[in-house]
């Protein structure tokens, strides 16, 4: 996808809600022909809860961590020691069926795989490994493999969370990859959580890679303006 | 692929089937084995108004949430409630139990397709 227009922005540490208000901001602008991806982190632990999901339900207790509702599905991922990642698109630059979402899925997907490669991960989609699907009642994203998941090639841990909102017009993909343990005990937050285990590898050299690889995805610079949002910006001031 | 003769198509791949001044509306076949599971749909209140082309809800399949589009315009006189429990009922009977809304449409629709026009677009 080629478009002037679109932007690539790397972020301070965000509270939950500012966050996922500025990815629904992403989708708008995407539905309007306008591509960007975000990576940010978060300002401690939050949980995220997929779009059918009931922090009554889903967490432990609801009032002992910051939680906050995505725009996709999926399930709850806790964040705070992870980079986040966010990409939108207008879907007609993808796939233009709405409905074929598993091919939207792996060509949103396919930057992220090649910025984990990039930063020597050995990532695929679960789907191109040997490693299929488990299911878990528990509601932690990262309990979880589905086809559609990026793992790691040869041991088929999930690496990344990832979970998509398809519109007729646009796609908005967040995808979140631990760097560093939990910020809190996430068996105080999910019944039957995962076990951490962040990526091997250095944020800095993580976000570098995944920068390159998004701004080729784009067609836009990578050597982006830092920290402000770009979707607040005049188009003739916009992050290039 | 099943695409029923009876019903009229949206390129969103909904289904609709008139009878009087409702219209009854669904996701197709194609469209639910392209989804994949569906986990769970987020459906109007009943007496909601809605244009046609409005996104009148979500289903998730696959920790994908997609829209869904109203192809008619009207108001909602009943949704799918057994849908709560039991959303795979749209994967696995798309134009029976699996059925979303009711509408109480008002003017002639458009741009909808008939069976065959809508098999020709599965083609493209």
């Amino acid at each position: 996808m080629k478009s002037d227009r679109d932007f690539l922005q790397v972020e301070h540490a965000r509270a939950g809600d500012y966050n996922m208000r500025v990815d629904a901001e992403l989708l708008h602008a995407a539905s309007e022909g306008r591509g960007g991806a975000r990576i940010y982190e978060w300002d401690g632990p939050w949980v995220s809860l997929g779009t059918s999901q009931s922090p009554d339900r889903d967490l432990i207790d609801p009032a002992a961590i910051r939680w906050v509702r995505r725009p996709t599905g999926g399930k709850a991922v806790l964040h705070g020691h992870d980079v986040t990642v966010s990409i939108a698109c207008p879907l007609s630059s993808l796939c233009p069926d709405s409905r074929k979402v598993t091919d939207v899925y792996r060509r949103i997907i396919a930057p992220i795989i090649a910025g984990l490669n990039g930063a020597g991960i050995s990532a695929r989609l679960a789907a191109d490994t040997p490693f299929g699907r488990t299911k878990g009642r528990t509601s932690d994203c990262f309990s979880h493999i589905s086809p559609i998941d990026v793992v790691d090639a040869t041991t088929g841990r999930k690496l990344v969370g990832c979970a998509l909102r398809v519109t007729r017009e646009a796609v908005l993909a967040q995808c979140s990859a631990p760097v560093g343990m939990p910020l809190v005990d996430p068996a105080e937050v999910f019944r039957s959580p995962h076990v951490p285990q962040p990526l091997e590898v250095g944020k800095e050299s993580l976000v570098a890679s995944l920068r390159r690889e998004l701004a080729s995805f784009l067609g836009t610079n990578e050597n982006v303006a830092e920290n402000d949002n770009p979707l607040q910006r005049d188009d003739g001031l916009r992050p290039r | 692929m099943n695409v029923p003769a009876d019903l009229k198509y949206t390129k969103t791949h909904e289904w609709v089937k008139f009878d009087g001044d409702v219209a009854t509306i669904g996701i197709t076949d194609y469209a639910q084995s392209e989804l994949g599971d569906i986990v769970y749909v987020d459906l109007p209140e009943p007496g909601r108004v809605l244009n046609q082309g409005d996104s009148f809800g979500t289903v998730e399949s696959v920790k994908t949430v997609s829209d869904v589009y109203a192809p008619v315009s009207g108001e909602v006189a009943e949704v799918n409630g057994e849908l709560e429990a039991s959303s795979e009922l749209m994967n696995t009977d798309p134009y029976g139990r699996g059925w979303l809304v009711k509408i109480r449409f008002e003017g002639t629709p458009s741009e909808l397709m008939d069976a065959e026009a809508y098999k020709e677009s599965l083609k493209g």
